[in-house]
């Protein structure tokens, strides 16, 4: 244990942030950030997430009591829908902010907690290019070793949709409790965006095409460094943040 | 959803890969297998089958097919499900929907003179490792097909029903039911429902009744196989608050061709292993339909799969891999007429030739180019695609002001010993609040960051050593939210847990106004209240420049954290000054006294250094330390730490001129 300097010290989602948003920006990607409170328009319709959708089930939502459509963002994804509508392709964005989900919580979950979301937009756009970025940001994150894998995964705003695994850093793949003996940790979601996301911004989808990458910034946080329980990171605990 | 490895096996001539090779197959281009568990001398496999496929996937049938795909095997039925009867005999009954777009097809079937037993073993064995519970042969059969095929199905006792015609239609005001778990149900002019000339015999798609509920005295039963709106189920369920297997897969959009397979694989089913001798009787189903819709088609190239994939995957390739996933496929040539109801028939101008994909009813889920080409890109695999830098293109990222300045203050009240909070967003009170709070006590969004830093420095002050600070400095740049409006706030708090009258407090924000003026030439004129600082943030950045460029503003020195998990046992406290001559590395005094603390050294503080030139001439320098003792195992005793500070001070005493005080 290090004795104590006079540096305090940034919260640990912010240091987390950061290192994803530095590879990024040196990628030339522009921050754009948005509201906590969204409208359900930009948060549900605009994303083809129509109401009565199944897939609304994927997130439970905190409605504002008095305020109809309104409620606390469920992901950072409407910040891309209110920029696409207002920005003419091309364009590389990094969306950093808070998202809140109704859940029971737990070690693992919490009401609140932080999103990243990457979007490209441009001609020629394809999966091809997303592999590229994914594999870029990972080894930015983990080293040159790391190795990722992508499977099919399902969200309304992409299609195809993928999922990425990435092989367990602390076993090199060959199964230990960190990555439950599989070899391989489930670490981001992402795909090509919908046509009908980029058309409800106005977006030709016929000249344009796109990606979008998600980052869950807690859990990344949690993985990397071991935090044993997600609501530690909101009580104001400062024996967590001392360690970073 | 679990499926059964044995019962999956029995679809195909040819044995399946093994469970690890299966499920990595399935894994890796259809759905993730989250869990596989032995059940005697077959594996329960737990198939996470994504929402876009829960349509015509939430069946064994369905990962059979998606098997058949990936693996190119030939799959069939069971032959118990795929016997043929004889022409039906003549119909008793009738079926009027009243409702044909909550309900698009409505088949009833009834079966005379069937006996009711407990079902065989397969059966019952099957059910079991579904998490179903066997109940009796015909409710049994209802509930396997279900499984098997993704059509949920329901039987009635014919004699227990008023009339002779089944009825589709929404509740009247007033009527209930008694479910088939004896529970009553309050019905509501929004809930379609199975009825006969008097009663309500089914919440539609949900869950049956009592009054024709099928049991061991039954003789005569009514099969159901129909196709429920899923918006309508939906609200429903929710509404009602009751969920089952079959309202699970109604919600999901049952495809609406599943209800003949469904009823015919039922009535084969049922003459297996309910029938009594030759006296069973299978009339004719009666069916009120829509008219059966024709399949989509699908205008696509190569070349656009290609281009959205990033791939080089041949037309041949291409054709071979929709025909793998049982779609039909038609090669049309440049000025041949399509046909005006194939979607995308306009991207025949781009090319030379072009398929015409025919989606099967079943895949609700494919209705444009995009569905298509996730459909190539899994069944190909991924990880056959190479990855592409992204091309160079003329997008200039803006300079965002706010999270550029955010990004410097927070450096710079870090290097001035600051600690950064993320309050929750849930508070005590407010000008706003959510329906259903996670907390009742907390159902507001805040309106301030000061409430929760003050308890946050309260929840701290405890903990003041282990920090190893006497002054506790932290700050918050946060949303906080009032009648219509959402602004982000600038908080700083200071807690001097060494005196009540906070004299170090004031210093500490004096001491931020000059740095934050020196460094980022931000003028915060505003003063503490209680020992915090609150304003909005727009407001502290007011007078700041347009920023160039973020430079390394996010370059984080990340090497030197390793996090520990909290220790929730009690610490000790214990002091140590040392005089040592002038030029002794402090190192060394820390070396000793972590050589002999080991694990139990929590945190070091040290709060004095003072020369001393003593009446002999010697020069020294007194060190004095607050020492942390915490185990991750056991509240220390006294004892415990006293031994530990009785080696420290041996040890320093033994080094010459060291003068333990």
């Amino acid at each position: 244990m290090e004795e104590t300097k006079d540096e305090g010290h940034l919260h640990p989602v912010t240091i987390m942030k950061r290192q994803v948003l530095e590879y990024f920006v040196e990628n030339g990607f522009e921050i754009v950030t948005g509201p906590e409170v969204e409208t359900e328009y930009y948060n549900f319709d605009a994303l083809n997430v129509p109401k009565d959708h199944p897939a609304r089930d994927m997130q439970d939502t905190f409605w504002l009591e008095g305020e109809p459509g309104t409620l606390l963002a469920t992901h950072t994804s409407p910040v891309q829908a209110r920029y696409m509508e207002s920005h003419e392709p091309p364009f590389r964005i990094v969306v950093p902010g808070k998202v809140f989900r109704n859940e029971a919580t737990d070690a693992t979950h919490e009401t609140q907690f932080h999103q990243i979301e990457v979007l490209v937009v441009g001609k020629g756009i394809a999966l091809a290019n997303l592999k590229h970025s994914l594999e870029g940001f990972l080894k930015h994150l983990y080293g040159e070793t790391a190795k990722m894998k992508l499977r099919p995964g399902y969200f309304p705003f992409v299609e195809p949709g993928v999922e990425i695994d990435m092989e367990c850093m602390r076993c090199s793949g060959k199964g230990c409790p960190s990555c439950k003996y599989n070899g391989w940790i489930e670490i981001l979601g992402a795909g090509m965006v919908h046509p009908k996301v980029l058309e409800n911004a106005g977006i030709d989808s016929h000249t344009w095409s796109g990606f979008a990458i998600g980052v869950g910034v807690d859990r990344l946080l949690m993985l990397r460094y071991g935090i044993e329980d997600i609501r530690l990171l909101y009580s104001g605990n400062l024996r967590v943040v001392d360690q970073f | 959803m679990l499926t059964s490895y044995n019962w999956l096996q029995s679809h195909f001539q040819k044995p399946l890969p093994s469970v690890t090779e299966l499920s990595h197959l399935l894994t890796m281009h259809a759905f993730e297998i989250e869990d596989t568990k032995k059940w005697d001398d077959d594996v329960v496999i737990d198939v996470d089958v994504l929402p876009n496929r829960s349509s015509d996937c939430l069946s064994h049938w369905g990962i059979v097919r998606e098997i058949e795909t990936l693996a190119g095997v030939e799959a069939t039925l069971p032959k118990s499900l795929t016997q043929t009867l004889e022409a039906g005999t003549p119909q008793t009954i009738s079926v009027e929907r009243e409702e044909t777009d909550q309900c698009r097809r409505y088949i009833a079937r009834v079966v005379k003179n069937v006996n009711i037993a407990p079902s065989p073993e397969w059966i019952q064995d099957m059910l079991l490792k579904v998490g179903q519970k066997p109940i009796n042969n015909i409710v049994d059969a209802t509930n396997f097909v279900m499984f098997e095929l993704g059509q949920p199905l329901h039987a009635f006792d014919a004699d227990k029903i008023d009339g002779d015609t089944i009825f589709i239609r929404y509740a009247k005001k007033g009527e209930s039911i008694t479910t088939l778990d004896g529970q009553v149900v309050e019905l509501d002019t929004e809930t379609l429902v199975i009825a006969d000339e008097k009663d309500p015999l089914a919440i539609a798609g949900i869950k049956g009744g009592k009054k024709a509920e099928v049991n061991e005295k039954t003789k005569n039963i009514i099969l159901e196989s129909a196709h429920f709106d899923p918006v309508s189920v939906r609200k429903t369920s929710t509404r009602l608050k009751i969920r089952t297997e079959s309202s699970k897969r109604f919600e999901n959009n049952v495809p609406v061709s599943f209800a003949s397979d469904g009823m015919g694989a039922l009535s084969s089913l049922i003459k297996e292993v309910a029938s009594s001798g030759g006296e069973t009787q299978f009339e004719a189903p009666v069916e009120d339909a829509e008219e059966e819709k024709s399949p989509q088609q699908i205008a696509i190239t190569s070349k656009a799969i290609n281009d959205l994939l990033g791939s080089i995957i041949s037309d041949e390739e291409v054709e071979v891999i929709l025909k793998k996933l049982h779609f039909k496929v038609r090669v049309v040539v440049k000025g041949e007429q399509i046909d005006e109801g194939v979607i995308g028939r306009e991207i025949l101008k781009d090319g030379t030739s072009a398929f015409i994909v025919t989606v099967p009813l079943y895949r609700t889920d494919v209705n444009r180019l995009e569905d298509i080409v996730e459909e190539v890109g899994r069944v190909y695999g991924y990880e056959n695609i190479e990855a592409r830098a992204l091309p160079e293109e003329s997008f200039i990222p803006r300079i965002d002001r706010n999270v550029y300045y955010m990004a410097l203050v927070k450096n710079e009240l870090r290097a001035l010993g600051f600690y950064e909070v993320i309050g929750h967003i849930f508070a005590p009170d407010g000008d706003r609040r959510v329906q259903s709070a996670a907390s009742e006590e907390r159902p507001y969004i805040r309106r301030d960051l000061r409430t929760g830093m003050k308890s946050a420095l309260e929840s701290n002050r405890h903990y003041a050593p282990l920090l190893g600070r006497d002054v506790i400095r932290v700050f918050e740049i946060g949303k906080v939210f009032k009648e219509n409006k959402e602004e982000m706030h600038f908080a700083l708090g200071v807690l001097d847990t060494s005196s009540k009258k906070q004299k170090r407090a004031d210093q500490a924000f004096e001491e931020i106004r000059e740095a934050l003026k020196k460094s980022c030439g931000i003028k915060l004129e505003a003063l503490p209240k209680e020992g915090i600082l609150e304003i909005s943030y727009d407001e502290l950045i007011k007078d700041l420049p347009e920023p160039k460029s973020f430079g390394s503003i996010f370059t984080e020195k990340i090497d030197h954290i390793s996090y520990e998990p909290l220790s929730s046992y009690p610490f000790m406290l214990r002091d140590i000054a040392v005089f040592v001559p002038e030029e002794t590395d402090e190192q060394e005094i820390m070396r000793v006294i972590r050589e002999h603390s080991g694990d139990l050294l929590a945190k070091t503080l040290l709060f004095d250094v003072f020369p001393k030139e003593f009446e002999d001439g010697t020069k020294k320098v007194s060190y004095a330390y607050h020492l942390v003792f915490q185990s991750y195992e056991r509240t220390l005793s006294d004892g415990e730490v006293g031994e530990v500070m009785k080696n420290i001070e041996e040890d320093l005493r033994k080094k010459s001129c060291f003068d333990v005080r």
